[in-house]
């Protein structure tokens, strides 16, 4: 335990790393735009992403709880607004809809899996992440099953690709600024301080379980939030949304940008997106590799592609 | 009557959740390291099972010669990974611990895919088990009761491994508390490597025992992964015997959950799960600490 967070660097870079994600993130998205169409459509998952694994990154990096259930919340959030704009409700209350559902998932799975030994609480997301999927996976009825749940799209205003990614940079942006909020107010710090020593924190008066729960509450919309503009994006929700892999991409790509750092998770997701539109025309076992290469940063370079980044920065 | 076979297939779900299940928390039990990989190496052993037999094709006991080589060939395996990779990850961040098993998991998947490729693959039951037996008044393939017996035989030499060898001492000197074992002269290091080795043994045999049941798929590895966590956890970390127990009732719950729900026969373990650890923080068989 002692060895990892002795490395890690524990000075945070309070603008630099911010305002690096941001100017990644519209390079990727202007860049991205020039391509014309095409680029939108690539830029949209990739926002998406970005604020998956930011939203995973609350949990992980910031409150030391390493879960491998994150997909559950996403899926809860885009099924839960694709059924109900598919029966007819307009996007705004089943996207709200969505992302209270997916806060509730999140603060049943909190209930059970807080305030566990490391291993069982890992053990314990992904279990529960896997029965998630099991539902979706059988429920045909409901949730179209292994077909996907399709049928229901935007409103018209919304239906050009220019237009949903418009609307993708604002809800993104507007997250990730609500997220960079948290972590640095007294709640932020109320939950690095239960990280780093729950017994301490008990002891200075804080409500560990609270903390903990509420924290889980937060990701778990922020996730939902994600799920719900893909859902209207694709015009669909896919079982695969609440598959292992979705949960494990977003822990590499946390792991990948520095788990430490408000960038980190942002930059390591740029990143894999790139590599993933780009690799498989290269390699068809691209993400193997990754793993390793994410084995090998997560070993040797604990601060992660944001601390690289930022280092010099931060001597200057 | 069908009371009877929904028996036996609870009591073959077991067998092969127990082999794959008693791996896993005798690494975490011993080693303290989660090993994500575990469902791979099972996954690859039903694959191994394949391909054995199938290059060995029209020789009779190809079966029972992969039933031998497949465990020791894991056994092997598990050795050299212990001492490359997971001895490095002893006292690690639980984060910096899993990652590599995932990457593990990635690598397993595509070396599937690369191999051989997303069709599922079917072993045939050996020939000397192909008749039916008439066993709790029905009959059944008598394949569903070797691999029953073949549970209940590695069971018994499991317990009397850990409960009645030197070996078995120095396993859970090592497992209560490490650093003592060491200080008192137990080469941790060797009986780390030892119980590693006889994890993915028996996580080798379960595949090759489940290959003529139901043949490899590309995507078993992650799911038998995850349900023998359920069993783990509901059986309380590192207990082996809690996870006997855990793995029978599982079994017995996907066995009769198809009666009620056939689509969700494998959710109700992961309701039962929760519901067990709602009342019982630790594990229906570990004390609360």
């Amino acid at each position: 335990m002692s060895l990892t967070s002795a490395a890690l660097p524990l000075r945070t870079y309070r603008a630099a790393g911010p305002a690096l994600a941001v100017a990644l993130s519209l390079a990727a998205v202007g860049g991205l735009a020039l391509a014309g169409e095409q680029g939108l459509a690539l830029a949209v998952p990739t926002l998406i992403f970005v604020l998956f694994a930011a939203s995973l990154n609350l949990l992980v990096g910031t409150g030391g709880m390493v879960s491998m259930g994150h997909a559950a919340l996403f899926a809860t959030g885009g099924y839960v607004a694709a059924l109900l704009a598919k029966h007819g409700f307009d996007m705004a209350s089943a996207a709200l809809a969505g992302i209270a559902a997916a806060a509730l998932m999140a603060t049943a799975m909190a209930a059970i899996c807080v305030g566990r030994e490391p291993t069982a609480f890992i053990m314990l997301t992904l279990a529960l992440a896997q029965l998630v999927y099991i539902v979706i996976w059988k429920w045909r009825e409901v949730t179209g099953g292994d077909d996907g749940l399709i049928g229901f799209a935007p409103p018209e205003w919304l239906r050009g690709t220019g237009a949903y990614c418009a609307l993708t940079v604002l809800a993104v942006a507007g997250a990730l600024a609500a997220l960079l909020r948290l972590t640095r107010s007294p709640f932020g710090a109320a939950l690095r301080a239960v990280r780093d020593n729950a017994g301490r924190a008990a002891f200075a008066g804080l409500n560990v379980k609270a903390i903990q729960i509420a924290a889980f509450a937060i990701s778990g919309a922020m996730a939902g939030l994600a799920g719900v503009l893909l859902a209207f994006f694709q015009r669909g929700m896919f079982v695969e949304s609440a598959g292992f892999a979705t949960s494990t991409n977003a822990l590499l790509v946390c792991v990948l940008g520095g788990t430490r750092s408000f960038a980190g998770p942002i930059i390591g997701a740029l990143v894999f997106r790139a590599v993933a539109t780009l690799a498989p025309s290269v390699t068809s076992y691209w993400l193997s590799m990754l793993g390793v290469i994410v084995v090998l940063v997560g070993l040797y370079r604990p601060e992660g592609l944001a601390g690289l980044l930022l280092r010099p920065a931060a001597r200057r | 009557m069908l009371i009877g076979l929904q028996v036996l297939g609870g009591l073959v779900s077991a067998a092969i959740l127990f082999l794959v299940a008693a791996g896993l928390t005798l690494i975490f039990g011993v080693c303290r390291v989660l090993n994500l990989a575990h469902g791979t190496f099972y996954m690859l052993g039903l694959y191994a099972a394949y391909s054995l037999t199938t290059a060995l094709h029209g020789l009779p006991g190809a079966f029972w010669l992969a039933l031998v080589l497949v465990p020791l060939l894991w056994a092997a395996i598990g050795a050299v990974l212990e001492a490359v990779l997971f001895r490095r990850l002893y006292g690690v961040d639980v984060l910096l611990q899993i990652l590599p098993t995932i990457a593990l998991v990635f690598l397993g998947q595509d070396l599937v895919r690369a191999v051989w490729g997303l069709t599922p693959r079917l072993v045939s039951t050996p020939p000397a088990l192909l008749f039916p037996l008439h066993i709790f008044g029905v009959t059944a393939p008598a394949y569903y009761a070797f691999v029953v017996l073949a549970g209940i035989v590695v069971a018994a030499g499991l317990w009397l491994l850990i409960a009645r060898t030197d070996w078995g001492l120095l396993v859970r000197a090592t497992a209560r508390d490490r650093v003592v074992a060491a200080t008192l002269g137990v080469d941790t290091g060797r009986i780390m490597t030892s119980v590693f080795a006889l994890s993915m043994a028996l996580v080798g045999l379960a595949g090759v025992l489940f290959a003529p049941i139901g043949g490899a798929s590309p995507g078993m590895g992650v799911d038998s992964t995850v349900e023998a966590f359920a069993v783990v956890v509901v059986g309380g970390l590192g207990s082996v015997w809690g996870s006997a127990a855990a793995a029978l009732g599982f079994g017995m719950l996907k066995s009769f959950g198809i009666l009620v729900a056939p689509r969700f026969a494998v959710a109700f373990v992961f309701v039962a799960m929760a519901a067990v650890l709602v009342f019982r923080p630790a594990g229906l068989f570990r004390a609360p600490e």
